[in-house]
């Protein structure tokens, strides 16, 4: 009997440590891990905004807009650039089902919905193999696709060349473009002209 | 204590000559650059449970010794996930996919129950540096290879242009068993060699 008190003694101040030490690390951690994701994924956006270039033609205000919705039971986000008051491009986050787990990509849309650059922001995929959905070379086989073009992998009839050995990966990859192409057909009025529910998240002005 | 120490790389390595750890050395070693990665994190992790294992090894019962062990070691390797998606953001993007896998990895609850468990702190902590380093050299030349042979490339730079037509099959799973079997077969003819 003393025996078996001592065993759960133990047992339970080993956990409770350990419990206690997880719980400070997270509070510690949280704000800076979650700040860190968001950075992240404004990074993408930019990228797939074009915004460098788009900085350099800048004559008065540019700013990026944020809005989340619910779009086939998932939360996507929303981004949109605008240039004194007109939209010039969007960026979709939405996730496709990859090997691993969900893949997590950013697509960057013009005006008219074409392509202009995708970015993989969140992965699961085997090291060296399917994670070479990362790749510029991958990627670029996107940029000025749109909605009239079929974006899934050869092997599926469309005109994606999957990674070799990593035909689950680039299926993932293609669903989720597809989606954001879909989201944004559908959503087409509000990201070109809505107003209601756009957060600012960045503004640059530059005159000359 | 420098004898704990170089062990691990040779005489008592943890994949050749224990042949512990098997399950994330098979699945990361399709590249140099995931051995170095997979092989540091695991490093620190195993440093630190030995150390405490060690520390609290007459605090523990033998019967619980098990869960403790577990219980101690899952904590440091979500402590460490978490420090390094705070913190170094960049390399957990990389990295962030083998953590998880470390409270799998055998070679840190075997050196608990084999080592740190029955020595002092002091001789524990050399004992998982070496055995860190140990593994790290070894997922990094196994990595080597495969990346290699199977990519045409090593740390992502490519060796033999454009024409060259890689071996696919080397950064698939079974490419994994075959290299790992041959680079076995080869330490242990050496180590008899040696001892003949």
């Amino acid at each position: 009997m003393r025996e078996i008190g001592r065993l759960v003694l133990v047992l339970t101040l080993i956990t409770l440590i350990a419990a206690l030490a997880l719980a400070q690390t997270n509070k510690l951690t949280k704000d800076r891990i979650e700040n860190a994701r968001r950075e992240y994924e404004l990074r993408a956006v930019k990228k797939v905004l074009l915004i460098e270039e788009k900085l350099k033609e800048l004559n008065g205000e540019l700013v990026i807009e944020k809005k989340q919705l619910e779009f086939e039971e998932t939360k996507v986000s929303l981004y949109r650039g605008r240039m004194n008051e007109k939209i010039f491009g969007a960026a979709i986050k939405t996730a496709g089902k990859g090997y691993g787990g969900d893949i997590e990509v950013v697509v960057g849309l013009n005006r008219k919905g074409v392509i202009t650059k995708i970015e993989i922001v969140d992965h699961k995929e085997t090291p060296g193999l399917g994670a070479k959905i990362t790749r510029a070379l991958f990627r670029d086989q996107f940029k000025g696709k749109s909605a009239k073009n079929k974006i899934k992998v050869r092997k599926d009839g469309g005109e994606i060349d999957a990674i070799s050995g990593a035909t689950v990966s680039s299926r993932g990859v293609c669903q989720a473009v597809e989606k954001a192409l879909k989201l944004f057909s559908e959503e087409k009025e509000d990201i070109l002209k809505g107003s209601s529910g756009w957060e600012v998240l960045e503004r640059f002005v530059k005159e000359e | 204590m420098t004898n704990f120490l170089v062990k691990g790389l040779w005489k008592e390595n943890p994949i050749f000559r224990l042949v512990l750890g098997i399950c994330p050395t098979l699945a990361v070693t399709t590249q140099a650059i995931n051995g170095v990665g997979m092989g540091l994190a695991t490093t620190v992790v195993l440093v630190c449970s030995n150390l405490v294992i060690s520390a609290l090894r007459k605090f523990i019962p033998p019967r619980v010794r098990i869960p403790s062990f577990i219980v101690i070691i899952a904590s440091f390797v979500s402590i460490v996930n978490m420090i390094m998606e705070g913190f170094y953001f960049e390399l957990h993007k990389e990295l962030g996919l083998f953590i998880p896998l470390i409270v799998v990895n055998c070679i840190i609850l075997g050196r608990a129950e084999a080592f740190a468990s029955r020595n002092p702190v002091l001789s524990s902590l050399a004992d998982g540096l070496g055995m860190g380093i140990g593994f790290t050299l070894s997922l990094i030349v196994l990595g080597s290879i495969r990346e290699i042979l199977g990519a045409g490339t090593i740390l992502g730079v490519s060796l033999f242009g454009e024409g060259y037509l890689p071996f696919l099959i080397m950064i698939l799973p079974p490419g994994a068993f075959i290299s790992l079997g041959l680079l076995l077969g080869l330490m242990n003819r050496i180590s008899k060699e040696r001892s003949n």
